[in-house]
């Protein structure tokens, strides 16, 4: 029975091209624009890495002057999303949580060894530790991170993007060849695949939609080599410092570290909150942390909020697409009234052979249906065809942004079917409720 | 107007239809009026002016040599003194943090040092005695700095009493009864005391999207860092060759390493990217939403049109001219647009709450209604005349037939 009436949906259909074409065009435009918006609101929204989200927190400490605070921040007082070195190193060497990590960050010339110096190029670096790799998920391509015995030794071990690996080894395998960083060899020990982490949630808000960084080193060799860049680090100083001395930040209470923990559950929370407010309390008997206590930690998706990286733009985007969505669904109906009027007398003629308004409801249900599923198909296409433009007129955002996952796809089509069903319910309904004797009058 | 009467009785006859266009005009009026204001605020957003000679402006980052800090300034005052003689250079100056280049540093500003909150923040420049030169900034009182006031300093603190410059922007929030009341006036950033010895019209700050991105100080001391901010204007015209002819001269220093060199104008553009990407979304859905009202209006009339042919027939027959027939139609569909407008004005006052109240944004401000108004109006006008010139054609002969 089900068959027989989508065979009379695309007769009907097939009948009235111009009006069923302009049914699905509306339907698939409304779709398209709401799906494109919403893409882009879900991929910069949705959990990065759902498997430990939960257990992973970033550490932020109060140890910022007595005189005055931080920052503001909506009306309230706020302490850096950054560690001083001091602070980094102590809680990474007590090793209180499953693993942890310091991020840093550098910017130097680089190239290969093979390479002549004027083809070196301006890259970013990320300082960083061996359990980075493990922690945040980073998939490889060639050999392995480094090993913690070359962190506590500052051995010039590198790990390449895949991108640079193209660019410096044309892509083989270049585990064991050199590279030269601000003109020191480093040892290429692992090549990272496609690293699509979105946001790149480890870092402040304004960098979760960049790529990877090119290079990754041990943190430690940053510190031996006293590489500090200001015009790439975000730092925040207050007492004695001299910012182009490493070794003078490093005894400072300059703050400009990420400090990332895993542990086993995010129950054990409390406890990691109760050691960081425990070693606050030790460092006063230093003189450090004079202010009032606020230590915090914040795993994956809290420190995505706090980032504030969801636009409201892209928020009031979506508002906006649905009710555009609204409109061509209103105009969809409308349509369907139309059709649905121009069919009194199939109606009429079927209810006086005998079919019930129940097979009536079931018949133009399946016609919304089937148009509400080429909408759908249509709206996917356009919507990935705007995805495509809008990459390109926000060629700033990671494009990675830009792209439907299945679920989107699925969703697309199930906001499509379900959005025609509801909005030719009423049209339905009314065709229902014709009158076989009315209809059969005038034939 | 005598025709209005039968029109709303015939709509109230069959509600549905007219219903559903009225919704759809009720809300894509909302829709339309709410982005035709987000974009003119994109608009005023991306036209912020600059203050800036962004022509011949250009920026780049360099290394300079040296053990210890008297060394590293001696060299960097050289490396400027031979820019600064250079054939298509104007003027030069290195300065810590370069307009648009979402790079820089802030203070918080204080009128009282014992306020525990503050009156607003601050972009701070620090650098060279010509950043006001080099910019072509419009100084409009006071007066900025010579050689005399250039000090060198190697944390970032506005701790040595030289005085600032600051935008009319800062003035204007400092004392908003009349900016020029701020001209000797002392401030307090974070807790460094200065006198505001120069106030110039526009600058804008080191964010395009930083709402107070055209409060500025600037500060005529070299910050000394790792890497240095060089900002250099070209004379008019010769900025690509300027370009050339400083990265020429600099390199002949084999150790020497030149970063981010970049015109003001790609700066501009890199920066205010976001914005200009929401502006051509926003244009697209006006565009969009236009067309499909138009659409839907379109299909309604039509509609009635193939409903009505009898009736139509019927008026002819009864001595209707052609023009009176697509009065009518006019005017019904003016009538439901007019109603859609009508609901429309209400969403959008209920929308407005909402996006205030959710995205902190200001509201439409009444004129945006009124011109989005007259958009839908003219739009539903111009979809209706082909279905009201069908029914014109409609042959009196119509009414005769029995349907």
């Amino acid at each position: 029975m089900l068959i027989y009436y989508i065979k009379l949906a695309v007769i009907s259909l097939r009948r009235t091209p111009l009006l069923s074409f302009l049914m699905i065009a509306t339907i698939s435009v409304g779709i398209a624009a709401t799906m494109i918006t919403y893409t882009v609101s879900y991929m910069m929204s949705k959990d990065p890495i759902p498997s430990k989200s939960e257990r992973l927190f970033t550490v932020h400490l109060s140890s910022w002057s007595p005189d005055q605070m931080f920052r503001m921040r909506d009306g309230k007082e706020d302490i850096p999303m950054f560690v001083t070195y001091q602070d980094a190193m102590n809680l990474y060497r007590q090793k209180v949580g499953v693993n942890q990590t310091i991020i840093s960050s550098h910017k130097a010339m680089a190239r290969s060894s093979t390479q002549p110096i004027n083809e070196a190029i301006s890259t970013y670096i990320r300082p960083t530790t061996h359990e980075f790799f493990g922690m945040f998920e980073a998939p490889f391509l060639y050999g392995n991170p480094w090993s913690s015995l070359e962190d506590e030794q500052g051995t010039q071990v590198v790990v390449l993007s895949k991108q640079r690996n193209e660019r410096l080894f044309d892509g083989q395998n270049s585990i064991g060849k050199e590279v030269l960083i601000g003109g020191l060899l480093y040892r290429v020990v692992g090549v990272l695949d496609d690293w699509p982490l979105i946001p790149r949630f480890y870092l402040e808000g304004s960098e979760m939609f960049t790529e990877a960084r090119d290079m990754f080193i041990p943190f430690r060799t940053q510190v031996n080599n006293n590489w500090l860049s200001t015009k790439d680090t975000s730092i925040y100083c207050w007492g004695d410092y001299d910012l182009n001395e490493l070794n003078s930040v490093l005894n400072s209470e300059c703050v400009w570290l990420y400090f990332w923990v895993e542990l086993n559950s995010a129950e054990q929370r409390s406890d990691y909150l109760n050691f960081v407010n425990n070693y606050a309390m030790e460092q006063r008997e230093f003189g450090r942390f004079p202010r009032e206590q606020m230590n915090r930690v914040f795993d994956v998706n809290e420190f995505i909020k706090y980032s504030k990286v969801v636009s409201s733009d892209s928020k009031i985007a979506v508002w906006l697409a649905v009710a555009f969505l609204i409109a061509c669904l209103l105009n969809c109906m409308s349509l369907m009234m139309t059709k649905f009027h121009g069919k009194g007398s199939e109606v009429g003629l079927r209810r006086a052979i005998g079919a019930s308004q129940q097979d009536i409801a079931c018949q133009f249900t399946c016609e919304a249906v089937l148009i509400g599923f080429a909408g759908g198909v249509l709206g996917l296409v356009l919507a990935n065809i705007g995805l495509s433009v809008t990459a390109q007129v926000y060629s700033h955002l990671n494009a990675q942004l830009m792209t439907m996952n299945i679920e989107l796809v699925m969703i697309t089509i199930l906001v499509s079917v379900a959005t025609s069903i509801l909005f030719g319910g009423y049209p339905i309904y009314r065709a229902c409720k014709i009158q076989p004797s009315s209809q059969l009058k005038s034939l | 107007m005598k025709d209005l009467k039968p029109i709303i009785k015939s709509l109230l006859h069959s509600k549905m239809a007219p219903l559903l266009i009225i919704l759809q005009v009720a809300v894509t009026f909302t829709i339309l009026v709410n982005s035709i204001y987000l974009m003119v605020e994109k608009h005023a957003d991306i036209n912020n002016p600059s203050g800036l000679a962004e022509e011949s402006l250009f920026s780049f980052q360099m290394s300079i040599n040296g053990e210890d800090m008297d060394e590293k300034v001696a060299n960097l005052y050289r490396d400027l003194e031979s820019i600064r003689a250079l054939e298509s250079v104007a003027e030069v100056t290195t300065v810590s943090s370069i307009p648009l280049s979402h790079r820089g540093g802030g203070f918080e500003i204080r009128l009282d040092p014992n306020e525990s909150g503050y009156i607003t923040k601050a972009a701070f420049f620090t650098g060279g005695h010509q950043i006001i030169e080099t910019m072509e900034l419009n100084l409009i009182a006071g007066e900025g700095f010579s050689l005399i006031d250039e000090g060198v300093m190697s944390t970032f603190l506005a701790d040595r009493a030289v005085g600032i410059v600051i935008t009319k922007a800062l003035a204007q929030e400092l004392y908003p009864e009349d900016w020029h009341k701020a001209l000797g006036k002392t401030v307090y950033l974070n807790q460094s005391p200065q006198t505001i010895r120069g106030i110039v019209e526009h600058m804008v700050g080191p964010w395009s999207f930083w709402p107070q991105k055209n409060n500025n100080v600037i500060y005529p001391t070299i910050f000394i860092m790792g890497d240095m901010n060089v900002l250099v204007k070209a004379h008019k015209g010769q900025r690509e060759k300027s370009m050339r002819d400083v990265v020429e001269l600099l390199m002949q220093d084999p150790s020497r390493y030149i970063d981010e060199l970049k015109s003001m104008s790609e700066l501009k553009e890199t920066a205010y990217q976001a914005q200009n990407a929401a502006y051509t979304t926003l244009q697209a859905v006006i565009l969009g939403l236009s067309l499909i009202t138009m659409l839907g209006v379109f299909g309604q009339a039509r509609f009635t049109v193939l409903k009505r042919r009898k009736q139509i027939g019927t008026m002819r027959a009864l001595g209707a001219s052609r023009v009176e027939i697509i009065r009518y139609f006019t005017l019904e569909n003016a009538f439901i647009t007019a109603c859609g407008i009508a609901i429309g004005v209400i969403l959008t006052i209920l929308a407005n709450n909402l996006i205030v109240e959710h995205f902190a944004l200001s509201p439409v401000p009444v004129p945006y209604i009124i011109y989005g108004g007259v958009i839908i109006f003219i739009a539903g006008l111009v979809a209706v005349i082909q279905p009201s010139i069908k029914a014109s054609n409609v042959s009196p002969a119509e009414a005769t037939r029995s349907v």
